[in-house]
């Protein structure tokens, strides 16, 4: 038989042998150097070729935007200017409020619950996982920028967007809100309810996430604003992650879960902001 | 050699372009996966060897460049690599219905494997409803966009020289 000879046992075997030590590495979470420092030298010996192609399509995409699209640019270009001088006027408002918010914590000697100083570095989104499931993308600033591994990414709205979980010299990789591997503690943002719970990906629901082990009698509503807690350090309390849209009873009646809808369509996402700093 | 040489460059060059231009396509949640489609005919036409090398090799950058991790792909990848290579010799390589079925039924498996290997996704959604919304579109787009690419991998391969002949 030609399917058995030696040259196809040798290779079934080596098959076999790979296999097994992968599944290993993975079902046993082992942490091997080697692998570490061949992806750290894979990956930062690639990325740039990914950082060009973006470029080029970018420089591209500009000069077509520049010769059949000048028109809707302008008017693009009119309408944010006049956002912005609603949002100036706003902003000095809320500076005013923040102040006195600022004087009262003093006096009553209360600790700040709300995002304060945010240090942010910009990135461009540069490529994106091709995975059914696996929600990541790339950005163009790496630990040469001072990004690390954990670091929360928003969108320019303010928005999570996700988390670092791979850094290169000169680019990242951001796990999205929407991977079935993502979790982050969150609440109600409303005056009279503070439910708490976690927020996780929805794998195969695109645009939606579930946020999970909300108390039985928790007080979430359809359209309450959801936005990370702050329990843990990862993440600053207060940052925005979507709306809920439909709550249910779970796990037989003992605890509440709803579907979150955010508004972070991936081929919208092209420029980002990492939060250094909270 | 050649042959491996130019699926290596072919495999390079479909990961940069599906990482940085497929996802921008309106069809992008369900794929194509080209990188599947580059295993598959290197499997496919020069042998299982090269298949499960270029199926390992393809994993191994997925899980590194695009935060996939490793193990995951490197093993369903693979395993395509492999089982196309048995198809070598059994079924002619200008047989274009009979291998856009072909592909259909690979990407299907792949997309199986990669389910049933994802916990955080198995245990969340019902294979009934992954089955309609998920494998069999991404199938099908898979099958229509990967034949594509398959027609100008047969153009372009390099004809295998002594060492390939050889050793497949």
């Amino acid at each position: 038989m030609d399917l058995f000879n030696d040259f196809r046992i040798k290779i079934t075997i080596i098959f076999l042998l790979i296999l097994i030590s992968i599944l290993a590495v993975n079902i046993l979470e082992i942490d091997l150097y080697i692998f570490t420092w061949l992806e750290n030298g894979v990956y930062n010996i690639m990325s740039p070729f990914f950082n060009i192609l973006d470029s080029t399509g970018n420089y591209l995409s500009g000069i077509y935007q520049s010769f059949f699209q000048s028109r809707e640019l302008l008017e693009e270009n009119q309408r944010l200017k006049r956002e912005l001088s609603e949002q100036v006027i706003i902003n000095i408002s809320l500076n005013e409020v923040a102040q006195e918010n600022r004087r009262m914590r003093e006096i009553y000697n209360l600790n700040s619950a709300h995002i304060e100083n945010l240090e942010l570095l910009g990135s461009r989104v540069t490529g994106q996982a091709p995975s059914s499931w696996e929600q990541r993308i790339m950005i163009n600033q790496g630990s040469n920028q001072g990004v690390e591994e954990r670091f929360p990414v928003i969108s320019f709205n303010g928005y999570l967007v996700g988390k670092i979980i791979n850094t290169g010299v000169n680019s990242s990789q951001v796990m999205m809100v929407n991977d079935p591997d993502f979790s982050v503690g969150a609440r109600v943002s409303r005056e009279n309810s503070r439910a708490t719970g976690v927020v996780r990906g929805r794998p195969g629901e695109k645009g939606q996430l579930i946020m999970e082990r909300l108390d039985w009698d928790a007080d979430i509503e359809e359209g309450d604003l959801i936005i990370t807690s702050g329990i843990s350090d990862q993440y600053p309390r207060g940052l925005p992650i979507g709306k809920v849209v439909e709550v249910f009873s779970d796990n037989f009646g003992l605890s509440q879960s709803a579907y979150i809808e955010y508004n972070l369509g991936n081929q919208n996402l092209e420029e980002l902001l990492i939060i250094l700093e909270f | 050699m050649r042959q491996k040489a130019f699926y290596i460059i072919s495999l390079l060059l479909i990961i940069i372009l599906q990482a940085t231009f497929f996802y921008r396509l309106p069809a992008a949640p369900y794929g194509p996966d080209l990188i599947l489609v580059v295993v598959f005919t290197a499997g496919f036409l020069s042998g299982s060897q090269t298949g499960i090398l270029i199926g390992f090799l393809a994993g191994f950058l997925q899980g590194i460049l695009l935060g996939s991790g490793l193990g995951l792909y490197i093993i369903s990848r693979m395993l395509i690599g492999a089982a196309a290579g048995l198809l070598k010799g059994n079924v002619y390589k200008e047989s274009l219905p009979l291998l856009c079925l072909i592909l259909f039924f690979a990407t299907f498996i792949h997309e199986v494997l990669i389910f049933l290997l994802l916990e955080q996704v198995i245990l969340r959604i019902s294979f009934q409803s992954v089955l309609i919304n998920r494998f069999l579109p991404a199938s099908f787009y898979n099958m229509l966009v990967g034949m594509l690419l398959y027609i100008i991998m047969i153009y372009l391969i390099p004809t295998g020289g002594y060492q390939d002949e050889q050793k497949n």
